[in-house]
């Protein structure tokens, strides 16, 4: 009973901190652009997010996103800005659609379908013993 | 002709024919018992590490004179390069590293060899037989693909020198060499699995001889990847140490399976189960680092690490084909025989723990597979272009890593077998409020993001049950006897110790990382984070092989100089961007970190970036704490148990 | 059977899979911009500083060429170039090359040496640059005369693409 206190009291607390946490999570429009800067890939580095990459073109490119988040525009708005100007490949993060769910689909089967694994698995193994 | 080419050639060739060879008596061995030929195939592998060795000897001549009649040496060799650099040029391109595999990889070979010289297990043939196969894969590389002894005519009077990214930092000597002996380490659990298969033996023999190789060539990959990381921190210049770029991946997916197969060889040591799981993740590792090798060296993937390109790609192909062909068919033919002596009695005990830490590990290396992967699966299947890029990876594997971390707190305190969760009740809430008290603490000094909350509460979580268990394990006997007498279970603790390090350590820098840029005049100042930048002067100076531009940066912070930080751009011949150098100023508290990105001719002004990492060092050291753990448990004898 | 058929399931589209990737080049990317309209832009002529828009060519075809001087395959092409503005000279076609990350001085120097190939436009901001997606010099866009994009070359030109998407545009040799 007091073990169930105790443990009760901790979560709470954990879970009041973890509240407070998210609370502060407001967003300033300098972090909003350089959260953009990592969405969007520097076209003439490799593999580098604009915001990474010290080139001329990304530098341009960062200030467009900042005139953007400036100007009010919304994210899906100034990511669509630079697909339309180098396509999709400039996307970092894939868009959520068609095939490409799969890259979330996928890992989330496998880790699932192991757990259900191991449940069978172990399972079984006391039956035998039973 | 330079007769260092008729050397490098001819070691070459006869590799290739003792390989041969030396399959052929491992065969024969096998089939007639016969120890006479076996004695010959153990020989063969003897004379491809000398071989071997008198390769890299003649390569590392050629580089330090400077015999540009040699293809290699004309390719990353020049008059001006100091020599320490010309001699690890040896890994700096590709047919040079390929020479270094060889000889590591007969090194490899030659000491299995002479460890199991008097081992008469069915299975030892079958060993020398896989590794002298892999061998001479890479023995035709050199040959013909990859060769590095070709003759140049007309022999250039000098050469371009190593690619510059490579040639400006020490690390450069330290890291490949790490990773290489890391990758190739697995070549010899690979081994062991195949002759384990084919043999059907018990799987005790593959466990209680491929153990040691395993943890030592993790241990190497382990310090290989964060002395990458530490590279690509200290030359690429932008403040941060790791992209998710395939290159890193490469060598990050082989240990995630490698970590997975470390945790679950210890289940099977005590408890004999996982036997067959442990032959595949073996296998696996071994496959993920030929993967890597294939992806990262025959310009398959776009990289930031560009490789030259080159022509191996499709022996690769062909190769990893066989290997996998290979590997599949015995683990579904033969893998069946394979059968653990006892089971599971429990759900909750740490045998059920271990095998939700091998899923997590597995899963998060088939989130970096995929994630590496899709771009030319979509191409493929779609034909459109994409990326998959830092905010998937990052998403998706932060998940796992919190998980993994709450397995490697509560798994200290399950028992083996039992089924209570009386020890986890005991032992767990005293940790837990801990724990609670040091992210409260670590809220209120600023360190107030989600993730990071998250992160600092389950490690502190893991870290206070593991310093608790020592200390009630400490009031018996001292931490050095207890660390004798089970260097297994503590070194792991050193180990997992590190990892913690890292953990939060990648944590508290990613999200706490501010970057600025300025433009700044001489006498100038700018102020970031407390810190107080001037720039002194410019200076510009001609070394052998290269021009270094400096911009000489008076730190202080709270009126107290700090002394001088240069941070410098350097102008090699062979490249037209120049190559930066930051300048670091680290702590263990934070790191001060200055590019310098574009400068005034006339040496008035600067452009400069000015980036404060928290916790970056932690980083360094938890790599070197992890490596020191595998190694204490692989140099510390168990005392007869 | 079913072992065959694990087996096969993992084999050929691993190995398929790599096979189809060697034969790739990572860092050739299609241009999203082929077959759509192309982007407006407002630029100054190097020469005079007079301003030309996308607009004010229309009706005409257009070949749009991005450079730098401290490309080394932009001065290759740059014979190419020369020799095309003198071969079209006389023809409705027009010509240009937007500078790119590079100063106006630079480029002077450059054609002193080299001689004039077709007019340059600075870019100061790169806008256009951006606007046109590209990702490294020298890259040509072939426009037609209603503004539409038809092709893009990604790295240097070559008389045999010039003649071919030349033809394509409508514009022969004189």
């Amino acid at each position: 009973m007091k073990y169930k206190v105790t443990l009760g009291i901790l979560l709470a607390m954990i879970a009041c901190l973890l509240l407070a946490a998210c609370g502060e999570l407001k967003e300033t429009p300098d972090a909003r652009v350089e959260r953009l800067g990592k969405l969007i890939r520097c076209p003439v580095c490799r593999g580098v997010p604009i915001g990474d990459s010290p080139s001329e073109l990304s530098k341009q490119m960062m200030t467009m996103v900042n005139e953007q988040v400036a100007a009010g525009k919304s994210d899906d708005e100034i990511l669509f800005y630079f697909e339309q100007r180098y396509g999709e490949w400039a996307l970092l993060d894939p868009k959520p659609e068609g095939m490409n769910l799969l890259i979330w689909v996928l890992p989330l089967c496998f880790a699932l379908g192991g757990a259900g694994f191991i449940v069978a698995y172990v399972r079984k193994g006391k039956e035998r013993q039973d | 002709m330079s007769p260092i080419i008729y050397l490098g050639n001819s070691c070459i060739g006869l590799a290739i024919a003792l390989s041969l060879f030396g399959m052929i008596f491992f065969y024969v061995a096998r089939q007639i018992q016969s120890e006479g030929a076996a004695a010959f195939g153990r020989a063969s592998l003897y004379g491809n590490f000398i071989l071997m060795t008198i390769a890299n000897y003649a390569m590392i001549y050629a580089l330090l004179t400077n015999d540009f009649a040699v293809s290699y040496v004309a390719h990353v060799g020049s008059r001006e390069t100091p020599r320490w650099i010309s001699a690890i040029s040896l890994w700096s391109s590709l047919e040079g590293s390929i020479l270094f595999w060889g000889w590591l990889l007969s090194a490899y070979a030659a000491v299995c060899t002479y460890v199991y010289r008097a081992d008469r297990a069915s299975l030892m043939p079958w060993v020398g037989f896989t590794l002298l196969f892999v061998q001479l894969f890479f023995f035709i590389l050199l040959a013909l693909p990859a060769s590095p002894f070709q003759a140049v005519f007309p022999v250039p009077a000098n050469g371009p020198g190593p690619n510059p990214l490579l040639q400006n930092h020490w690390l450069m000597a330290v890291h490949p060499p790490c990773l290489y002996i890391g990758y190739i380490g697995f070549t010899v659990p690979f081994a062991f699995a195949v002759a384990a298969l084919l043999e059907a033996s018990d799987p005790l023999d593959f466990l209680v001889r491929a153990k040691h190789w395993i943890l030592f060539a993790w241990s190497f990959l382990s310090i290989a990847i964060i002395l990458g990381g530490w590279w690509s921190y200290a030359v690429l210049g932008w403040g941060g140490y790791w992209a998710w770029d395939p290159v890193e991946n490469a060598s990050f997916m082989p240990w995630l399976s490698a970590t997975a197969l470390v945790h679950s060889l210890i289940v099977q040591e005590r408890r004999r189960l996982f036997s067959m799981w442990n032959v595949i993740l073996a296998i696996v590792t071994f496959l993920l680092t030929l993967l890597g090798t294939f992806l990262t060296r025959s310009g398959i993937l776009d990289s930031v690490h560009s490789f030259t390109e080159s022509h191996i790609g499709p022996y690769f192909l062909v190769f990893i084909g066989i290997i996998l062909a290979a590997s599949l068919a015995l683990l579904l033919w033969k893998g069946g025989r394979f059968r653990d002596a006892e089971r599971i009695e429990h759900f909750f005990s740490l045998e059920v723990l271990f095998l939700f830490n091998n899923l997590l590990f597995v899963s998060f290396c088939f989130v970096v597979l995929l994630g590496t992967l899709y771009p030319l699966i979509a191409e493929a299947v779609k034909g459109s272009r994409i990326s998959v890029g830092q905010p998937y990876f990052n998403q998706m594997t932060v998940p796992i890593v919190g998980l993994i971390l709450l397995l490697m707190g509560i798994g200290l305190i399950t028992p083996w077998k039992q089924g209570s969760g009386r020890l986890v009740k005991k032992f767990s809430l005293l940790p837990a409020a801990l724990a609670l008290l040091t992210t409260g603490i670590s809220y209120f000094l600023g360190a107030r993001h989600p993730w990071v909350v998250v992160i600092v509460l389950l490690a502190s979580f893991a870290f206070f049950i593991m310093v608790l268990e020592l200390v009630r394990m400490g009031r018996q006997r001292s931490l050095l006897r207890l660390l004798q007498d089970n260097p297994r279970r503590y070194g792991g603790f050193i180990s997992h110790l590190g990892m913690l390090f890292i953990i939060v350590a990648v944590g508290l820098s990613s999200v706490y990382k501010e970057d600025r840029q300025f433009t700044l005049k001489q006498g100038q100042s700018v102020q970031v984070k407390g810190y107080t930048l001037t720039l002194k002067e410019m200076t510009g100076e001609q070394v052998p092989q290269r021009f270094e531009i400096k911009g000489h940066m008076d730190v202080a912070r709270n009126n107290q100089s700090l002394g001088e930080l240069a941070p410098q751009m350097n102008f090699y011949a062979a490249s037209r961007e120049p190559i930066g150098s930051p300048a670091v100023r680290s702590t263990l508290i934070e790191d001060l970190y200055l590019t310098l990105i574009s400068f005034e001719k006339d040496g008035s002004a600067l452009s400069l970036r000015v980036v404060v990492t928290p916790a970056v060092a932690w980083i360094w050291i938890g790599g070197v704490v992890v490596m020191l753990g595998g190694l204490v448990s692989l140099v510390l004898k168990k005392e007869a148990a | 059977m079913k072992k065959w058929l694990v087996f096969l399931l993992i084999l050929i589209p691993t190995v398929g899979l790599f096979y189809f990737g060697l034969g790739r080049d990572p860092r050739l990317l299609p241009s999203a911009l082929v077959a759509k309209q192309a982007p407006d832009f407002t630029l100054k002529k190097l020469e005079d500083g007079t301003e030309v828009t996308l607009r004010g060519l229309s009706g005409k075809p257009l070949v749009l060429n991005f450079w730098a001087t401290w490309c080394g395959p932009c001065a290759a092409e740059h014979q190419i170039i020369r020799e095309l503005v003198k071969e079209y000279g006389k023809t409705n076609l027009q010509f240009y090359s937007v500078l790119y990350e590079d100063t106006p001085e630079n480029a002077r120097d450059f054609i002193r040496r080299y001689g004039a190939g077709a007019p340059i436009l600075l870019d100061p901001g790169l806008h256009t640059s951006i606007d046109y997606g590209v990702s490294g010099v020298p890259e040509t866009f072939f426009i037609n005369a209603s503004g539409k994009i038809v092709y893009k070359q990604a790295g240097m030109l070559t008389p045999d693409v010039v003649q071919e998407q030349l033809q394509a545009l409508g514009v022969t040799s004189p």
